[in-house]
């Protein structure tokens, strides 16, 4: 490592966290969903269902209710749930992936920007900041999927022009007191470009606390695209796509006669966020020692 | 302070125009031709027409910056062109869903903000103890379960035990029910009548009470954090000490601190709870934003989804703006 580490409490905190007993469960339901994403062609009865392919034996089942042959029943056209179900934690997975790390990619960079190159660029970026924390999601999905369509790259892309902003004020506000340290104004001093410095010296020590903060609220980010889906599942005339917001969203038309469509999507999807929300506060409890504080009632 | 109102209000009004030119944008992301999106991509003999009227509309004809402007006065004078899907004016439409909306959720943030602040102290009083984690695990456990599925199983509850609760009120009522101001409690009380103000009260609980999930327990976390600190501060160890009792210690001096900060988690929850309100309503079946929504992608009715984008844009600039500016009046210390 050449660039100036300010400080280096993230390891500690990993270590705090893994004696906390939410945070071990949180972790346990996390690993325990990616296992059954990475398995599940191979674990589900019916991974051609699964995926949204409509087959024959299926045309001849029909939506049938919960039964030993099918956990959770099936869909609408035949298609087992359970394998939908399970095939699904992958669409969730890899969108709340996708939104977290897009996010945080153009938050970061651009905080940075704004917070080491004074003027224009942080009135410019801190205007864009203010601009779109204000961009409701669902709407924006919705006129997205008119415009461009309906689909996964729509959710995730509505998603991260909403959730970036988040972190280019935090990574703002961090930038603007490291850039007043020593060492930054060392490497200046020395001749480097600013643009290096800002991306070799101030990021590293940017990006660890985003990064936490991004740990924490991804329970926050799985709810919100789920909710974008359930809009575009609901709209949807006919739906091939595993993914569990939209099951909900196409199951809810049918919630008196065929409750299980909706039903067990979202059960997993509770589970999972449970899971992220127990992570997220063990993280953020045990990052700032304010709330780490063990309170002695007097009082 | 006056200084400070007028800066945080011009910075309200430059969000609205950086808004209008996002809504522009919007309008121009359509792969393809613009007027054929802008029109509802309509298909059948009279669609050349719809499209070229759709062109003039919008002025692609004229230079960008014409456009721009153009756009934009047009948008701030509430013209808004008529409804492909309620073939309707926009701006009634609009207006019509936007007060059902706001009926549920300022309903929902009457309950939520007293709530969440006495559960929050409720938590603060008791830190450390079982009691106190025991309601920790719950609000975790409550945030984790997603509104509308929430409100999805209440809908399929409701309907098992044989208990009306969708839409805004009973259609039996609609022909005696007269509007006045668009929002239902208000109007039937205004009108004199106390059956159709109970129906709507009971039809407008159960959501509110779902939508309210999210602000009660954050804003409960929050202040269970923050007065817990307060109560380690030098002022109120020395009001114990002068023996003043622990009811006006938590009211007078405590809570004065953590009080303005409510106030601003309240406005940022309100952003995401309007969110939420456009779809629990729309799982209860209400009119509102949420099927301004669905009708508008069903039947690509872009002009209204524009419309209603810009306008829930433009009321959550006026939450922010107003928080900020209650902020400020609670606690002076606060600055841009």
């Amino acid at each position: 490592m050449n660039f100036t580490r300010v400080s280096n409490k993230g390891r500690t905190t990993l270590w705090r966290c893994l004696r906390r007993t939410d945070f071990k469960v949180g972790v346990t339901i996390i690993a325990t969903l990616t296992i059954i994403a990475i398995l599940s062609p191979v674990i589900t009865p019916y991974p051609d269902e699964g995926v949204g392919l409509i087959t024959e034996a299926a045309k001849q089942r029909g939506p049938q209710p919960p039964s030993l042959k099918h956990p959770f029943g099936t869909d609408m056209v035949g298609r087992d749930m359970l394998s939908r179900v399970l095939i699904g934690s992958r669409y969730s997975l890899i969108q709340t992936t996708l939104v977290i790390f897009g996010s945080l990619a153009i938050g970061v960079i651009l905080g940075v920007l704004a917070g080491y190159f004074r003027g224009i660029v942080e009135a410019v970026v801190n205007y864009a900041i203010e601009l779109f924390l204000l961009l409701p999601p669902v709407i924006v999905a919705a006129a997205l999927s008119v415009a461009i369509g309906p689909g996964m790259s729509t959710v995730v892309l509505s998603l991260i022009l909403t959730w970036w902003a988040w972190y280019a004020r935090l990574a703002y506000i961090q930038s603007r007191q490291i850039r007043e340290l020593d060492f930054i104004k060392v490497s200046e001093a020395l001749g480097f470009g600013r643009v290096y410095v800002a991306f070799r010296h101030l990021l590293p020590n940017v990006a660890p606390p985003v990064v936490v903060q991004s740990m924490i609220d991804t329970a926050s980010v799985l709810l919100e695209i789920a909710t974008v889906n359930f809009l575009i599942g609901s709209v949807s005339a006919s739906l091939d796509t595993p993914d569990w917001g939209m099951m909900i969203g196409y199951g809810f038309r049918y919630i008196t006669t065929y409750w299980w469509m909706s039903f067990f999507p979202g059960l997993f999807l509770v589970v999972t966020a449970f899971g992220f929300i127990l992570v997220g506060d063990a993280i953020s409890e045990e990052s700032s020692p304010n709330l780490r504080r063990r309170w002695r009632q007097w009082f | 302070m006056v200084k400070y109102y007028v800066k945080r209000t011009l910075l309200g009004s430059t969000l609205i125009v950086g808004l209008l030119i996002i809504t522009y944008l919007l309008v121009y992301i359509a792969p393809g031709d613009p007027a054929h999106v802008w029109a509802g991509k309509p298909r059948g003999p009279k669609a050349t027409e719809a499209i070229e009227l759709a062109r003039k509309e919008l002025g692609l004809d004229q230079p960008l910056h014409i456009q721009i402007v153009t756009f934009m006065i047009r948008f701030l004078t509430g013209n808004w062109g008529v409804s492909i899907a309620f073939k309707q004016p926009i701006a009634d439409v609009i207006l019509r869903s936007f007060k059902a909306t706001a009926e549920l959720l300022l309903f929902s943030y009457m309950i939520a903000i007293p709530l969440g602040l006495a559960l929050g102290i409720f938590m603060a009083l008791k830190r450390g103890s079982k009691v106190d984690l025991l309601l920790r695990l719950t609000s975790s456990m409550f945030i984790s379960v997603p509104r509308f599925w929430l409100a999805l199983i209440v809908v399929f509850v409701f309907y098992l035990i044989g208990f009306q609760s969708l839409g805004r009120m009973d259609p039996r009522f609609s022909i005696e029910f007269k509007e006045v101001t668009g929002f239902y409690l208000l109007d039937s009380l205004l009108i004199l009548r106390v059956d159709i103000f109970l129906d709507v009260l009971t039809r407008l609980t159960a959501p509110s009470l779902i939508i309210a999930v999210y602000p009660v327990f954050s804003i409960a976390k929050y202040v269970r954090y923050t007065l817990s600190e307060r109560f380690y501060e030098d002022y109120v160890i020395e009001a114990v000490s002068l023996g003043i009792s622990r009811i006006s210690i938590l009211t007078r001096y405590a809570l004065r601190g953590v009080i303005p900060a409510v106030v601003q988690l309240a406005g940022i929850n309100f952003v995401y709870s309007f969110v939420e309100t456009t779809i629990v309503e729309l799982v209860f079946m209400r009119e509102g934003i949420g099927k301004i929504l669905v009708d508008g992608i069903l039947r690509s009715d872009y002009p209204l989804i524009v419309a209603a984008f810009f306008t829930v844009s433009l009321i959550l600039v006026a939450v922010n703006t107003f928080t900020d500016i209650l902020q400020k009046r609670l606690d002076p210390r606060v600055t841009i």
